[in-house]
């Protein structure tokens, strides 16, 4: 199940990073324009976060399970970010960060056996 | 492309009984046309893909139908509903006379 | 006709996808529903609830299928699993209809028959219209995939538009951005879907390969593919029967994991021979190997060498379709994924209808605008109320009467009948979409209490205190469904939005200019 949480979580993350990178939705989430370098960095880090989502997917379930995993998560967490996104912004991102943080520290501290 | 007030896009041709006939020669050539090539298609695969037998037969038979995804999309993208009709006939007939003019060839193992 | 790639692209888009949409949504929402197929079948089968714990009898169900079958040369028998505690047989004689039963996994009784969850399995592959239909859901297929690919090439700020999703105030606009994300963001479940659905049956649509490379010879085809010999018979009956359960123990065994279902070949015969295909559900593309045992002796003869690289790749993409591997989770992941392609199908037919709402009010009911909103409300408002009144059938229709699958069966067709009917009728001046979505909330909601009352032993309160999670998921899902289509009857009761042109309505600064209407 943490690892599940742990998908989802780290895909929306990816998808929220890679959405307020895009000016046009900053703007609307912030108010303000972003400089290149932030829209740069979200990009990073939105394309990293899938990434390792990706990684951890296949390292748990190998690579046809891991892979199948990975994409429907990834489908369903970009749908979740999409359609959240217009009706509750700041929760929108803050379910974002918190999801993201969260699995990140299931993974680092309570890593399930199958992984490493 | 005017639109009107609803966003309709106003078409540019009007619908005559020449009209309906090119969407049904378009449409029969995608669903029919496209079907013979990608039968065809899937005929000379099976002659001539470097693989034993079964394996020619179960590819050939997974990429005919992106054969015959490739042939409708290009059928609804020619520019004449007509002039489409000869490159599905003449390719599909093409590869079908090879294929069942070497078809021992296709059988062998 | 129009003039350009993108202009003719549309036109393909808005008619292919038109053409197809109602037989489409049907299959998607069979598919759906079939996700979870197997703990429908255990739910409609109280017979099996509240079973008390011990090994299955394979040998007494082999009994009392062969007593349903004695002439079948073939039995198959399928080892319960922790979606489904019945073991199922599956025999055909030929001459007579398929025998697909579920049978007790303590004594090998028969289970009192019902559709299950199996239906809706059927309904997705063939409409539940035969060979006829399998042709049809093909078709449907290819046109699926002629929608997505035109779809994909005339939504050309595919990317400008990726995280677009502009709910308010409604219209045409919301509607719109609802189709597209639901397109965008589920693409590679669409596109899979649509291309693994297609080839899973491609021997019945594409028999160019067998023609040429076996002449037509379909049997020796399948013997290649599945790389065993079929036993030589010995023309004489066997001295006895190997015990089932026993082979199952030592197959189970050898292959560290479970058996998908057990085959009993050339049952009369001396050369009876019986193999353990191994379930496989780690791995997408299913269990490639399969146990040879000697029928009479019970010994173990061998493995057959495993399926050629081609036809393991078929069974990948079949694999990635089915979705029979990796456990629950991602069977609810591809529920998700399927219901977002229903919200797609839904999506576009309302954006088709609210394109064209001067054409639609001037036409009147009696038109082909007529027919596609009488068939928009029928399908997608009727066949999910079809759905659920398919599981009150299965609790109401008493357990003793004789065909009473086939009486779920057309419960489940009169009532969608029924439901399109009031649909058509309610379509001028009443609220049809309301009624329809409600009436399915309601039976939703009320399912859990009819489920106690018809059947106390199965109910949700009985199935936790029993920690049978399978049949307490059926139950508990009923409420957040309901909600759901509580939800969709409430928004059909707004009142439809005209904010296409509203000179009035001027848009915030920071948004971008209204994009042009895409699809004509």
């Amino acid at each position: 199940m943490t690892m599940w949480l742990s998908l989802l979580a780290l895909n929306y993350l990816s998808w929220a990073c890679l959405c307020l990178a895009v000016a046009r939705h900053y703007r609307q989430h912030f108010g303000v324009h972003p400089s290149p370098v932030r829209s740069r960095v979200l990009r990073i880090i939105g394309w990293l976060t899938t990434l390792l989502a990706y990684a951890i997917s296949v390292r748990w379930r190998d690579w046809d399970i891991g892979s199948v995993d990975w994409c429907a998560s990834w489908m369903l967490a970009a749908i979740a970010w999409v359609l959240l996104q217009p009706y509750r912004p700041r929760f929108a991102r803050w379910l974002a960060f918190v999801g993201g943080a969260a699995s990140l520290f299931a993974l680092i501290f309570y890593p399930s056996p199958t992984l490493f | 492309m005017s639109e009107t007030s609803s966003g309709h896009l106003k078409r540019r041709t009007a619908v005559t009984p020449i009209y309906r006939l090119a969407v049904a020669s378009r449409i029969i050539a995608a669903l029919v046309g496209g079907y013979l090539v990608a039968y065809a298609s899937a005929a000379l695969l099976t002659v001539v893909l470097p693989m034993s037998r079964i394996n020619r037969v179960v590819t050939a038979s997974l990429l005919s139908f992106v054969v015959w995804t490739v042939v409708a999309i290009g059928v609804f993208a020619a520019r004449n509903a007509w002039r489409s009709w000869w490159p599905l006939l003449a390719g599909g007939g093409v590869m079908l006379v090879l294929a069942f003019v070497f078809r021992n060839y296709g059988m062998r193992p | 006709m129009r003039n350009t790639f993108r202009q003719s692209m549309a036109w393909l888009h808005t008619w292919a996808g038109l053409i197809v949409s109602w037989v489409l949504f049907a299959i998607f929402l069979g598919g759906t529903l079939a996700c979870f197929d197997k703990e429908l079948d255990y739910w409609m089968r109280p017979a099996l609830h509240q079973l008390k714990p011990g090994p299955p009898s394979m040998d007494a169900a082999a009994k009392t299928l062969r007593g349903m079958a004695p002439n079948a040369e073939t039995l198959y028998l399928r080892p319960p699993s922790d979606r489904d505690p019945s073991i199922r047989g599956f025999a055909f004689e030929p001459g007579k209809p398929y025998i697909d039963v579920a049978l007790n996994p303590r004594d090998g009784a028969l289970i009192p028959p019902t559709v299950g969850g199996n239906f809706f399995f059927v309904l997705h592959y063939n409409l539940q219209a035969g060979t006829l239909g399998i042709y049809l859901v093909g078709l449907a297929g290819m046109l699926m995939l002629l929608a997505l690919i035109s779809g994909v090439i005339i939504h050309r700020r595919v990317f400008k538009d990726f995280f677009v999703f502009r709910p308010r105030p409604g219209g045409q606009r919301a509607w719109l951005d609802g189709h597209n994300l639901t397109g965008v963001l589920g693409l590679p479940f669409h596109l899979m879907i649509a291309y693994t659905g297609v080839i899973i049956m491609m021997s019945s649509y594409m028999t160019a390969g067998v023609q040429i490379g076996y002449r037509g010879d379909m049997a020796r085809y399948y013997e290649a593919l599945s790389g065993t010999s079929h036993p030589v018979e010995q023309h004489r009956p066997p001295r006895r029967v190997a015990s089932l359960d026993k082979i199952l123990g030592d197959a189970v065994q050898r292959l560290g994991g479970a058996v998908e279902y057990l085959e009993i070949e050339h049952i009369h015969d001396a050369s009876i021979t019986i193999s353990a295909l191994s379930a496989g559900n780690d791995e997408v593309a299913g269990g490639r190997r399969n146990l040879i045992y000697d029928g009479t002796e019970g010994s173990f003869r061998g493995e057959n060498e495993g399926p050629p690289t081609a036809y393991r790749t078929y069974q990948f993409l079949s694999g990635l379709h089915r979705v029979q591997f990796g456990g629950a989770a991602i069977r609810w992941l591809y529920f998700l994924l399927g219901a977002t392609g229903c919200v797609m199908l839904a999506t576009a037919a309302q954006v088709w209808i609210e394109k064209r709402t001067r054409q639609v009010e001037a036409a009147g009911l009696r038109s082909g605008y007529g027919l596609v909103r009488a068939l928009n409300v029928g399908v997608i408002a009727g066949m999910p109320l079809a759905s659920v009144s398919l599981l009150w059938a299965n609790r109401l229709l008493p357990y003793e009467l004789a065909g009473r699958a086939g009486m779920e069966a057309q419960s489940f067709c009169a009532i969608w009948l029924l439901a399109t009917i009031w649909g058509v009728l309610r379509l001028r001046h009443g609220k049809p979409w309301r009624d329809l979505f409600g009436t399915t909330a309601a039976l939703l909601f009320a399912l859990p209490l009819m489920n106690a009352l018809t059947q106390p032993h199965s109910s949700l309160l009985a199935s936790i205190i029993a920690r049978d999670w399978v049949l307490a998921g059926i139950d508990a899902m009923a409420l957040p469904f309901g909600l759901g289509f509580a939800w969709l009857a409430w928004i059909s009761t707004r009142p439809p939005q005209l904010a296409r042109r509203d000179p009035r309505a001027a848009p915030p600064r920071s948004e971008a200019v209204l994009p042009a209407v895409e699809t004509p």
